[in-house]
Formats: C-alpha cells, structure tokens, sequence
C-alpha cells in the first residue's frame, strides 16, 4: 500500500468538489433573498478549482486506496468533458430556475454531488466503487428531474425516472453479485477471465450490460428517457441528456474495454452492435414524428446514444489494439462534443419558456431569426452541428465514429451510421426553418435570457465551432489520454 | 418456511390495497431475509438486517404512514393493466436465471465467508475507507435532496 497521503493528493478534484457542495450549501443558508445569484458563480469557481486539481493530477497514472480507484490519463480526460458540461450546466440553468422561483442553492449542491458521482464513475477501478459512483450521479440526477415541483409533469418524470433508475440498478448490483460469486473478485480488470465459458457467466455479463445500458437509455431500455426529459426543468434537461450519459459511458468504456478480454469480447461485440444499431434508428424514428422540441431532443439524444454504442462495437470488432484505441477516442470524442452541443440547445428551448404554458412546441421557434436573431443563429449552429456538417464539432464526432467502424471491419454499421444522420437532418434542420421562413406567432413568448446563460450560451457556440475548426489540440489531449489505458 | 416468507411478504406488499398492511407485510419479508442470511452462515448481515430494516427503517415507514395519511387508506392498485403479461415475462425471467443458477458450478466463489465482526470492521475502515466514504456522500446527497423535495413551496419562495 502506497502513502496514504499520496492516495489523497490524487483525490484532489473530488475533494475540491465536495469542497464547493458544502460551501454552497452552506452560504446559501447566509445569502439575503436578493444575493442568492452569486451561488452559480461559485459554484463555477469550484469546478474550475477542481479543473487545476485535474490538470495536477495529469501524469499521475496510479491506482490507490487499495486498488478501489485509479487515476490514470483516461480518468483526468473524462473528469474535464465533467467539468465543462458542470460548468455549462450552472450557467444554463438560472434562466430558467429564477423566473420560476426554484432554488439556486440546492440545485448547484445537488449538481457538484452529481458530478463527484461521474468523477467517481470515471476512476472506478472496483465494481464496488462503480456502483456507488453510478448511484452519486444518478441519485441527482433523479432530484434535477423532479426539481419544479410544483409542476405536474416534472413530478411524473421524476417518479419514473427514479423507479425504473432503481430496478436498473438492482439489475446492475445483481450482475455485480454473480460476477462476484463467479469469479471471488469484484476488481474490474480481473474479472475477465471468470466470466468466460460459462452460462453463468453470459447470464452476469447481460445484467450488467443492461444495467448500464439503462443508464445510457439506449433502446430497448430507453422507455424512461422522453418522459423523464420532457418534465425536467429544460436547462436540467439538458445536463441530464449530456451528464449521467458521459458517465455512465464512462462505466462502460472502463468495465468492457478494461475489464473483458478474449472470447468475451467477441460474445459481447454482437450484443453491442445490435443495440447501437437499435438505438440509433429507434432514436431517429421517432424524433421524426416529434411537433415539441424538447421531446424531439429528447429522442434525439436517444439516437446520439447509438452513435457512441457503435463507436464501443467497433473496439470490440477491433483487430489490433491500435484500431482499439481509436475506437475508445471516438468514444470520448463524441462524448464532449456532444455534450456541449446537446446541453445548449436544450437550455435554447428552455429560453423560450418563459411563459410556462409553453412546453417547447416547434411553433414557439417560428420567426425566431426575426425577433431575435443571435439566439436563432446560436440555434441554427447547434442544430447543424447536432446533424453533423462542417465546420462543426457534430461532423467529426461523427466522422471518427465512422473511421472506427471502417477500420474495424464493420461497414455496415458505418453505412447505418450514415443513413441514421440523413434521417436525423431532416428533424433538426425543420427547426431551422420554422426560425429563419415561417412568421411569428401572433404574442410571442418573451425570450428568458439570464446574463449567465447567455454567457454560457455564447461559450457553447464558441467551443462548437472552435472544436470543429482547431480540433488537433484537443485530439492530442484524447490521444494521450486513452493511450494510458492501452 | 423463509423463502415463503421472503416471498409471500414481498408479494403482499405490492398486492394489499391498505398501505398499513403492506408496510407490516414488509416487515415480514424483512424479518425472513435475516432468517435466511443466518442460515448461509452470515450472522453479522443477519444482525444488520434486524438492527437496521426490520428495527429502523420499518418503524420509520410507519411513522412517515401514520403522519402524513390523511382519510381513507385504501388506494386502488396502481400497476394492474399489464399484469398478466409482466407475470409471464417475470416467471420466464426466474426460470431462466434459477436454472442457471442451479445447473452452474459456484466453484471458490461460493463459499460462505464466515467473519469476525472485528475483521469485518478492519477490512472496512482500511481497504473500503474510500467506497465507505463515498456511500456518505451519497446519503448526504439523498438527504439534501429529500429536504428540499420535502419542503413546502411557499418556504422556497421565501429562501430565493
């Protein structure tokens, strides 16, 4: 065992964050009525410091406390793509929270607990952590869902949400059980070997592939997601739709890719590519068919899902462990590009809700380019980076998840990939038209533009087009990364 | 007897329209499981499961029934619509996972670990400090979060 203080050195970002729940928590008890504003600031104060912890941490490369956690490259990588979507996720909500008189304190509390939960998710090098980090995220993440509640549909969801989250992760803990009385042990990287051979074995690896594929909401477990989404405050909805999802891929990516090996692999391979080829035209089906938009999101994100599952396949289908790694790169690649992408045009949707009657219908974005022509702008880039055209971050997400099915010898998978992002153009850019060619509606909803998520909204864009543009930096940052698991 | 027990009292809870009666329904499952975890040889998790489930959280659930319920008790069953097919898929799901369960050879994996209290203990604070650690948290979180659920809205008005 290595010196225990060492051990906590390399917990720093998880530190700082708790850190930043308390001192939220607690200064919001202080704070007159008029103040509670400087919570969101301070809450981004704290993921940035917990940002520096990162990069201190970078290099570190170094499992601790007794095997339960590693720090490597892999697990910094994913606790920035956190952060980023932490930080948008604060600025994006007060838009909505204020005007609706929900509370700043609690939510940005209950926010930095969810993200400790996917830094956790991120580090877990023991099925036992990796439960309880899974739990850390989505626990929150259950809460953000029923946050307005006062409102009938953000109760609903919530419900929903928080009991099909918890057979799920029955489900999940059941797997864990098995695999543990198969194989003595619940480190994730030894694992491997004791489930192969066995129907026992078949039967733990499909409890726990189903368990996190919940999380993910891919199809046929996906049932949940357009309920849980819709009744979300629409900001939340946005960190839910990017948030537990870049987590629980975090799962995925260290269970599957570090912990199965062999004939496994190839068992699971099929699996993989079935569901992300449901996943992707279920997703897209029936976004098509969506008049609201923020349950077209909500399918869509559903699709978006089936993109990073293909990307998973094609690591599976791998022949060499270079395919390998860029197959886990396109993962990751996906995973922040999305979640900038995805979490701005949801808080985009939640700025024309002022009017609470208003659930997000496609009406409320006609002639939007009219009264107010940056916030259509800002929308039309997201949704054309949500397609996937250049010069966008969306378009090489999609084209590296492309390159990985090619080199993996899984064309027909790309070739679906290509057809899904056909289908989904033609959703995304009908909003497109409802704000640049059709006429306002006749007393336009006011637009609920608090500074801060007008900030947020702007840095979006920027980190849209500007991943889209200079990608090479933040390949180098991901080669490096997913380098340190291979 | 217990697996009846475990069994019939999960049922029941589900099944029974007074929600008194599910709640001392549970504590008959509850009751069973401790039963049955002393008979595998885990003396320690049986004592934890009478300490805490059947002793705390079944009288806490009382409690929270007898305050908040107001007027009559009986609600009608909330999933009964798709009952006979949820039966079917449930059974199927049993018989498969049971056969597999039974016909697979448990090998190391299986044996009963029978601990000390003492080791137990050690094991937790020293190799599990950090998971310990993190399931605080997490209590944290759910308690955070369950007060501010709680909370009537006027008392969120007055704090924003």
């Amino acid at each position: 065992m290595t010196d225990p203080l060492n051990d906590l050195f390399t917990l720093l970002p998880e530190l700082i964050l708790v850190a930043a729940a308390l001192v939220v928590i607690t200064v919001d008890l202080f704070l007159p009525r008029g103040a509670k504003w400087t919570l969101t600031p301070l809450a981004v104060f704290g993921m940035l410091l917990a940002g520096i912890g990162c990069a201190l941490v970078w290099g570190v490369n170094d499992t601790v406390f007794a095997g339960f956690y590693v720090v490597d490259d892999l697990s910094v990588f994913l606790k920035v793509a956190t952060l980023v979507i932490g930080v948008l996720a604060a600025l994006f909500a007060p838009s909505y929270l204020v005007s609706r008189r929900l509370p700043l304190g609690e939510f940005n509390a209950i926010l930095l607990f969810s993200l400790t939960g996917m830094f956790v998710l991120a580090s877990s090098s023991d099925l036992v952590t990796m439960f309880l980090g899974l739990e850390l995220m989505v626990m929150p993440a259950y809460l953000l869902t029923g946050f307005h509640k006062t409102d009938r549909y953000s109760n609903e969801g919530g419900l929903k949400y928080f009991l099909l989250g918890s057979f799920a992760s029955a489900i999940l803990l059941f797997g864990i059980s098995w695999t543990y009385g198969l194989t003595g042990t619940t480190r994730v990287a030894e694992i491997g070997a004791g489930l192969t051979g066995s129907t026992a074995g078949i039967v733990a690896l499909a409890m726990l592939t189903v368990g996190a594929t919940f999380k993910v909401a891919a199809v046929p477990f996906h049932y949940w997601t357009p309920d849980a989404y819709q009744g979300a405050p629409t900001p939340l909805t946005g960190f839910l739709s990017v948030g537990p999802k870049l987590g629980a891929f975090a799962l995925l990516v260290r269970l599957f890719v570090e912990g199965l090996g062999g004939d496994v692999r190839a068992e699971w391979l099929v699996v993989m590519a079935v569901l992300a080829l449901l996943t992707m035209t279920g997703g897209n089906v029936v976004a098509l068919a969506q008049v609201n938009v923020k349950r077209m999101l909500a399918y869509s994100s559903i699709a978006h899902t089936g993109y990073i599952m293909a990307a998973l396949a094609a690591f599976a289908a791998a022949p060499s462990p270079a395919v390998q790694q860029r197959s886990v790169e396109a993962v990751l690649f996906y995973l922040l590009g999305y979640g900038v992408m995805n979490i701005a045009a949801f808080a985009v949707v939640g700025m024309l809700q002022r009017d609470p009657r208003r659930y997000g219908g496609l009406v409320s974005f006609a002639g939007l380019a009219g009264r107010a022509p940056w916030l259509a702008a800002a929308m039309a880039v997201l949704l054309l980076s949500l397609t996937g055209i250049p010069p966008t971050v969306g378009f090489f997400a999609k084209l590296y998840v492309l390159l990985a099915a090619v080199d993996a010898g899984m064309a027909w998978l790309a070739v679906a990939i290509a057809l899904n992002a056909a289908l989904a153009a033609f959703y995304y850019l009908r909003v497109i038209v409802y704000m640049y060619m059709r006429d306002p509606e006749p007393e336009p909803a006011s637009i609920d533009g608090h500074p801060f998520g007008v900030a947020a909204l702007a840095m979006s864009v920027v980190g849209v087009l500007a991943l889209g543009i200079f990608v090479e930096p933040v390949l180098d940052f991901l080669r490096a990364s997913a380098g340190s698991i291979f | 007897m217990l697996a009846t027990g475990v069994v019939g009292g999960g049922l029941a809870v589900v099944t029974l329209r007074n929600i008194i009666h599910s709640a001392i329904a549970m504590m008959v499952c509850f009751g069973s499981l401790a039963g049955m975890y002393l008979l595998l040889g885990a003396g320690i998790v049986a004592a934890a499961q009478v300490l805490i489930y059947l002793g705390a959280i079944s009288v806490l659930i009382l409690f929270a029934i007898m305050l908040t319920q107001a007027g009559d008790a009986n609600l009608p069953a909330p999933f009964h619509r798709q009952v006979w097919l949820a039966a079917v898929v449930t059974l199927v799901a049993i018989g498969l996972i049971g056969w597999v369960a039974v016909t697979t050879d448990w090998g190391a994996g299986a044996q009963a670990a029978s601990v000390l209290l003492e080791e137990l203990a050690t094991t937790l604070f020293t190799d599990f400090a950090l998971p310990f650690e993190i399931l605080s948290l997490l209590l944290l979180a759910a308690i955070i979060g369950a007060i501010y659920l709680a909370r009537r809205p006027e008392e969120d008005e007055r704090v924003n």
